[in-house]
């Protein structure tokens, strides 16, 4: 039986090594957290994957996440060594691990930022920001930029404290903000532009039931987000390449088509710098303990 | 001499023959997660930093949290106490021996089962689709696989009520209905205190992930902190939720005890009668109680309602038309979740079997380290998969490796609990019988308790595994892989027919499981 347990061990242990061996070559693990806001469901990021490993002649590993928080921890510890990731999360992985961002992303429009929009009832009478007080309004979970920390901003700048003024919830979703709104649920509900266009196969009425109240601060795109641990040479190498990807015109249609990536722009931290200062007027305690 | 030494060979040649195929399967798993010895090494410092930040705790942030976990605690209670109410029904519907027709049990059975292996975040993604966010669509969630549970609890114990009592009542006249009242009834009654207990602990466990997808309680606060990177109100959180599973889990002792004094003999029959008569007053005024509280708790109005229902059908229509093209994905979908399953029962099962000698108090070395590894356990178990996720994806980058690791882990902790029970309550005279040549403790484990209960471990692992298939499922939305990924992204981009084929992947996938599981339990007794 020691015999058996000595080999099993062994056995596990060796294979341990072997896996692991498999990745002594150079690999960079990328991390991809789609928008909720985008365009489209984006699942698979392998042809992304394939289009930076041929330009950078190194082996590109992608995944994709809904949820950043992971992408955002795997960046502090260096097990991933960059992403695509919303913009909250970059100022979050900033201030954690001291991440870079390298790039923005820009639009359809070619534009590197995009905003949010408030939704009323088309016969509400709610005509300004002012009409808001009493009134109830759905944001879409705390930790969206475009459902909750720039629209709450807007509302402060507005004259509205959020806490006070009005009454609030959560609603889960941009579309299910739509939804409440055309349920007659919430007087107000906040969306990116335009959700009422991107749902309406389930909300056909949308567009004539409800009417835009007003637009927030223009929002930064999703952000290319290098790990502290990433030097300067492959940073050089990284932007280039996605630089020269999205000028060739197969790669350019490919990345707009599968990713809603329509170029991409050098970026520093002074552009997310509204993000963060947002966020502090929101509450949200971005220092690292 | 020589029969004794070729026997002892064969055995052991015979055990080479078992666990080199073994070891090859779980290489081959190992290899399907890419799991890597190396990359969880390298990984450890990191994944102790963020553990070292949960271990600040505010505990002022409890009082500020106290009555999102009192909504908790009462969405729990509430659909706990309808689902045993609406499950009992249901297990004597379909209960094989107390069906009124045959026909029942053969159609319900595989029903329900087709309901329950639906995750409850799955259905409160759903719910919430439908009814928005709040209170209500995590009741409703809660109440479902509350229902489903106690049908399946309940029908397995009707079962096995042997068909003397049934007879017995019929023999002397009773209607159907008054043998299920007279006969069936009371004995149902008694178990169904323990299911209670049972099915509100899985509850409030359960509604701390609903907040994930929006269904109220204290898990939008959980939530809401892991997404702004808040360790330390995590960390107080967790401990606030592993507190108030204690207090139930005493609770329950204590009340299952009491309810078992309970009984005072009656002296005479019209003392025997007026008892009944009031019995039958307080279960009214309870159930009264119980709707006024049950209509109070909810904070939707009708007319919402019935938008919701007809949203509802809309989408179930639409779930109906399987977008048939989205197959190759949910086949990839789900053997991924298949082996981070199968990696993680493995993995915490065998985990368990030497954690367990350590953690019995019969089978410890001293008591206070069977008290220090209870105390290890019960943290293991307690910590939600999807925090420990967080913390390998860290270490080790998201992935199916980082969901493989948490899983591993909470199966440690939860098949060690229930190990070392079944260990605790095995006859002493089978260590005793060990000892007594002189053997130490560890050999009578390895060669008296462990060979006597290698069944009931078998069987408990095979249900371990059935629930890690479904908590792979759970972790699949925070990017910890499988088949929960893909189908929390068709959720919320409203791909309703592709969610409709995926959820009956997974349906078709877990029955298969259940069955094969129940096969190898029927042989194992």
């Amino acid at each position: 039986m020691k015999k058996v347990m000595v080999i099993a061990l062994l056995m596990i242990l060796t294979m341990g090594l072997f896996i692991g061996c498999g990745e002594k070559e150079e690999v960079l693990v990328m991390g991809f957290v789609p928008m909720r806001d985008g365009e489209q469901l984006i699942e698979s990021v392998k042809p992304l994957e394939e289009m930076i490993s041929r330009e950078m002649g190194v082996k590109v590993e992608a995944f994709t996440a809904q949820n950043y928080v992971g992408v955002v921890e795997g960046l502090g510890s260096g097990a991933v060594d960059f992403g695509f990731i919303p913009p909250f999360a970059y100022v979050l992985a900033n201030s954690e691990s001291g991440a870079r961002v390298a790039m923005t992303v820009l639009n359809a429009m070619g534009e590197s930022s995009y905003r949010s929009q408030f939704l009323v009832g088309e016969t509400s009478g709610i005509n300004s920001f002012e009409d808001l007080r009493g009134k109830t309004l759905a944001f879409v979970d705390p930790s969206s930029t475009s459902g909750y920390l720039f629209p709450g901003a807007h509302l402060y700048s507005q004259g509205i404290d959020i806490e006070q003024d009005i009454t609030y919830l959560y609603s889960g979703g941009h579309d299910q903000s739509l939804q409440l709104l055309m349920n007659g649920d919430v007087d107000v509900a906040v969306t990116f532009v335009d959700a009422r266009d991107r749902y309406k196969e389930d909300f056909p009425e949308a567009m004539e039931k409800t009417r835009v109240l007003g637009y927030t601060e223009e929002i930064p795109n999703i952000s290319v987000t290098l790990s502290h641990s990433m030097n300067e040479e492959m940073e050089e190498r990284l932007t280039t390449a996605l630089m020269r990807i999205s000028e060739t015109e197969e790669g350019a249609s490919l990345l707009a088509e599968l990713f809603n990536i329509h170029g991409f722009v050098l970026a520093d931290d002074e552009d997310y710098e509204v993000i963060r200062e947002t966020a502090k007027r929101m509450n949200v305690d971005l220092s690292d303990q | 001499m020589k029969i004794y030494k070729s026997s002892i060979r064969r055995k052991r040649k015979r055990q080479l023959y078992y666990l080199i195929p073994a070891m090859v399967l779980w290489g081959f798993i190992s290899w399907q997660i890419n799991f890597s010895l190396i990359r969880l090494w390298r990984g450890i410092p990191h994944m102790f930093n963020l553990i070292g930040r949960m271990l600040q705790p505010d505990f002022s942030y409890i009082l500020q949290v106290l009555p999102r976990l009192m909504e908790t605690i009462e969405m729990a209670a509430v659909s706990s106490t309808l689902g045993v109410i609406l499950g009992s029904l249901g297990a004597l519907f379909v209960a094989r021996n107390t069906a009124i027709h045959p026909i029942i049990p053969l159609l319900g059975n595989p029903f329900f089962t087709f309901l329950r292996t639906i995750p409850n975040l799955i259905w409160a993604a759903i719910l919430v689709s439908i009814f928005s966010v709040g209170k209500f669509p995590g009741m409703i969630a809660l109440t479902i696989t509350a229902t489903l549970i106690t049908v399946k609890l309940l029908r397995e114990y009707i079962e096995t009520i042997p068909e003397s009592v049934i007879k017995g009542v019929e023999s002397v006249g009773a209607t159907k209905i008054q043998t299920l009242r007279y006969g069936v009834l009371p004995m149902v009654f008694q178990q169904m205190a323990a299911v209670f207990f049972l099915v509100l602990e899985v509850n409030i466990r359960g509604a701390t992930i609903l907040g994930l997808v929006g269904a109220g309680g204290i898990g939008q606060i959980l939530w809401r902190d892991l997404n702004h990177l808040r360790y330390d109100n995590l960390a107080t959180l967790i401990i606030l939720l592993f507190a108030t599973i204690l207090v139930i889990d005493l609770g329950s002792l204590w009340l299952r005890k009491g309810l078992k004094d309970l009984y005072i003999p009656a002296k005479t029959i019209p003392i025997f009668r007026l008892r009944q008569k009031v019995k039958w007053i307080v279960v009214f005024l309870l159930l009264i109680v119980g709707m006024t509280w049950l209509v109070n708790s909810l904070d939707i109005t009708a007319e919402r309602m019935i938008l919701g229902l007809e949203s509802g059908a809309r989408m179930v229509l639409r779930m109906a038309q399987f977008e048939f093209s989205y197959a190759p994905r949910l086949v990839e979908g789900l053997m991924e979740s298949l082996f981070i399953a199968l990696f993680a029962t493995v993995t915490g099962g065998v985990g368990a079997l030497f954690l367990s000698y350590l953690t019995a108090y019969n089978t410890s070395p001293y008591p206070e380290v069977a008290l220090f590894f209870k105390a290890v356990v019960n943290l293991l178990r307690t910590f939600p998969p999807i925090v420990v996720a967080i913390i390998f994806f860290r270490g080790v980058g998201p992935g199916p490796l980082a969901g493989a690791m948490a899983l591993s882990i909470y199966t440690l902790g939860v098949m060690t609990k229930l190990y070392s029970e079944v260990i605790e309550s095995t006859g002493e005279n089978i260590q005793q019988g060990i000892l007594i040549t002189g053997a130490g403790k560890i050999l009578s484990y390895r060669f008296g308790i462990v060979p006597h209960t290698f069944s009931n471990y078998i069987s408990l692992l095979l249900y371990r595994f059935e629930s890690n298939m479904r908590n792979s499922t759970i972790l699949g939305v925070i990017g910890a892989g499988g088949i929960g990924t893909i189908l929390a992204n068709n959720i919320a981009w409203r791909n309703w027919e592709r969610v409709g084929l995926l959820l009956a992947g997974v349906a078709i996938l877990m029955m298969a499981v259940e069955k094969l599981s129940e096969k190898i339990r029927k042989k194992l007794v």
